[in-house]
């Protein structure tokens, strides 16, 4: 394993929303843990709990996306802050399909179902009612959950895309 | 017979001199010829010049280097010589020149 | 930049088994798709983990072993690569010839231009300059030709031993400085080889900026480190006599056929052609190193023999005496060889049975 390799295993990155309101934490490659603000829960909607899980799950691929770059630079000794531009049109539209390809991930409990199209654009959904329901730890957990499934799929797909892109 | 001596101490002065140049010559010589940079160049032939890169330039380079510090040591030493010899021929043959070249040479000695 | 040099062989093996790993996982997800295609498997994309994590395992059981026979020839190329020539061993070996400056210093002493030192007067050659005056009255021809003929120039032809003694030092300073950016590079290229290889395997184009061979670095390096001075050469000829016609002929750079290497690729194959590529543009750039550092030393070689090129443009090939004769642009200079190795004095051939003379010392006045 590189060395790369070995830090995205243990990196540990996270992201708040503007308002401050909600967090997310990446652990290694694909465990999420988010966490509210002291007594935001309590008088919170479906609604808003939904808008900042989408809000969390872009920041927080920007956060490691920064992260992968810095770790680089460490590594080559100079600044690498992104791609290089495609040298070849194949090389544009490999890099097009995987910024469209549509990763999902569902909570155990179906409370929390995210979606993402190329790790950009986030949008989520929490079924009615979840919030007077479930805990705050149960809703944490379960957007966790759903965050982690979501990962792990965008990156099986990536892995299909990505390959067969370059034919 | 003063002068004579005067001037055969000074000889012997000139002689000291070539000598010890002759010396220096010699020594930066065998310091030269005692550098060999084979092991140090030493790689696989694949890379760069080859096996042993560009040691056998560098060697005959070090060699004329010995060369001409040897050949102007012989040059230095061999008039060095020349000046014993003349030294000899003038001294050998009068007991008081000899004599007195022996204490003008303690008298003023070669530092 | 880690520093791998210490272990190549060790981070090319590693290297190899992350060719092999990606390569397979990326040949595993082409035949997925076309199974897919053709009906013969469903959509891999819907694919369970469990079911992913198993037909992976498949996939690898049955090619690992032969996908990573296809980049076995790496762990060749950094055996090779491995063994580069020790900077410290080269440095050593070139102050070594440093007491030989100390002594060669002449009666005034010399800075050594290469590095600045100070060497103070040889005391070996503090009455050199008095040997004329101690030999005033003897007038025999010999004698004569010993006061003016060699005692004056050997303070000149000394400093031009000093001089070339700096000259034989200069390739090995100059070789231990390539070497050691030669081996950074090396270490370089495996760097920038994971890290090609991480942009694949997280899905992510090949950043824009190359690898620059700090070996072009080490080419100024090399060209400042004089044979003649750098940029003092025209001041280190000079210095070396005017019989000497040679006005910088050795100041200069050698050929840079690459300057950046780019290690990038589609697919991990594509990264081993282009790491492949990188490694004999390095190769080509040591062997043009070591060329203009071999031309350098072939041109004192010529100039000590009395054969100077017509400029410093001039090809240092074909020379005397190492390759039969020289050009019929080379000329040749007795006079120059005299500024090294000056000529046998007859005083030399003195016998006792001739040295009162009057061909050898004669008599005093």
């Amino acid at each position: 394993m590189s060395e790369m390799g070995r830090h995205l295993d243990t990196l540990v990155v996270s992201a708040t929303t503007p308002d401050e309101t909600a967090s997310a934490t990446l652990h290694g490659r694909t465990r999420v843990t988010v966490s509210l603000a002291s007594g935001y829960y309590a008088y919170t909607t479906d609604d808003r709990l939904a808008d900042k899980l989408a809000q969390l799950g872009r920041l927080l691929w920007v956060a490691r996306m920064q992260e992968y770059y810095r770790f680089k630079s460490e590594q080559l000794g100079r600044q690498v802050r992104g791609e290089g531009a495609p040298r070849t049109p194949a090389q544009s539209e490999r890099r097009e399909a995987r910024d469209n390809i549509v990763a999902r991930g569902v909570s155990h409990d179906g409370a929390v179902g995210l979606a993402a199209v190329g790790l950009f654009t986030w949008t989520a959904s929490v079924a009615p009612g979840t919030a007077r329901r479930s805990s705050e730890e149960e809703f944490c957990s379960a957007a966790g959950q759903a965050a982690e499934q979501l990962i792990e799929d965008h990156l099986w797909n990536l892995a299909l895309v990505w390959a067969n892109g370059a034919r | 017979m003063a002068d004579l001596v005067v001037d055969l101490h000074d000889l012997w002065f000139a002689e000291q001199s070539c000598t010890e140049m002759a010396q220096a010559h010699t020594q930066a010589a065998s310091t030269v010829g005692g550098c060999d940079a084979a092991d140090a160049l030493d790689r696989p032939a694949g890379i760069g010049l080859g096996s042993s890169g560009f040691y056998s330039d560098w060697s005959y380079l070090r060699d004329q280097i010995v060369g001409m510090l040897t050949t102007n040591a012989s040059s230095l030493d061999d008039s060095a010589a020349a000046m014993r010899i003349c030294i000899d021929t003038f001294t050998s043959t009068d007991a008081d020149v000899a004599q007195d070249f022996k204490e003008r040479q303690a008298a003023i000695p070669y530092e | 930049m880690s520093d791998n040099y210490g272990d190549v062989r060790g981070e090319a093996t590693t290297l190899v088994d992350r060719f092999a790993e990606l390569e397979t996982r990326h040949q595993a997800m082409l035949a997925f798709e076309t199974a897919a295609e053709d009906g013969s498997l469903d959509d891999a994309h819907a694919w369970t983990n469990e079911r992913r994590a198993r037909e992976l395992q498949v996939y690898s059981d049955q090619w690992y072993g032969e996908i990573r026979s296809w980049f076995e020839d790496i762990e060749e190329l950094f055996d090779e690569l491995a063994d580069l020539p020790d900077p410290g061993t080269l440095l050593s070996t070139a102050q070594s010839l440093n007491p030989a400056l100390s002594i060669m210093s002449g009666p005034s002493g010399h800075t050594d231009i290469s590095g600045g030192t100070e060497y103070a007067p040889s005391a070996s050659f503090d009455k050199l300059q008095s040997v004329p005056t101690y030999l005033a009255d003897w007038n025999g021809i010999a004698a004569d030709a010993f006061k003016s003929n060699f005692i004056p120039p050997l303070e000149r032809v000394a400093h031009n031993e000093f001089e070339a003694i700096v000259s034989l030092r200069s390739p090995l300073l100059a070789a231990g400085e390539m070497w050691k950016q030669a081996r950074k590079d090396v270490s370089d290229l495996i760097d920038e080889t994971n890290s090609a290889l991480d942009d694949y395997e997280g899905g992510k184009g090949a950043a824009d900026a190359v690898l620059a061979l700090s070996i072009i670095g080490a080419v100024v390096a090399v060209a400042a480190v004089p044979f003649t001075g750098g940029t003092s050469a025209a001041l280190y000829w000079a210095i070396a006599g005017s019989a000497i016609g040679v006005t910088g002929a050795v100041v200069g750079y050698p050929a840079e056929p690459k300057k950046e290497l780019d290690i990038s690729g589609d697919t991990p194959a594509d990264i081993a052609v282009s790491l492949r590529q990188a490694v004999a543009d390095m190769k080509l750039q040591w062997i043009e190193n070591e060329i203009f550092i071999r031309d350098k030393i072939r041109s004192l070689t010529d100039l000590i023999s009395g054969y100077t090129a017509p400029s410093e443009d001039s090809p240092p090939l074909p020379r005397y005496p190492n390759v039969g004769a020289p050009t019929s642009g080379h000329t040749y200079s007795q006079a120059t060889v005299h500024e090294f190795s000056l000529p046998r004095p007859a005083l030399a051939d003195t016998t006792p049975g001739n040295a009162q003379d009057d061909d050898h010392f004669g008599k005093p006045d």
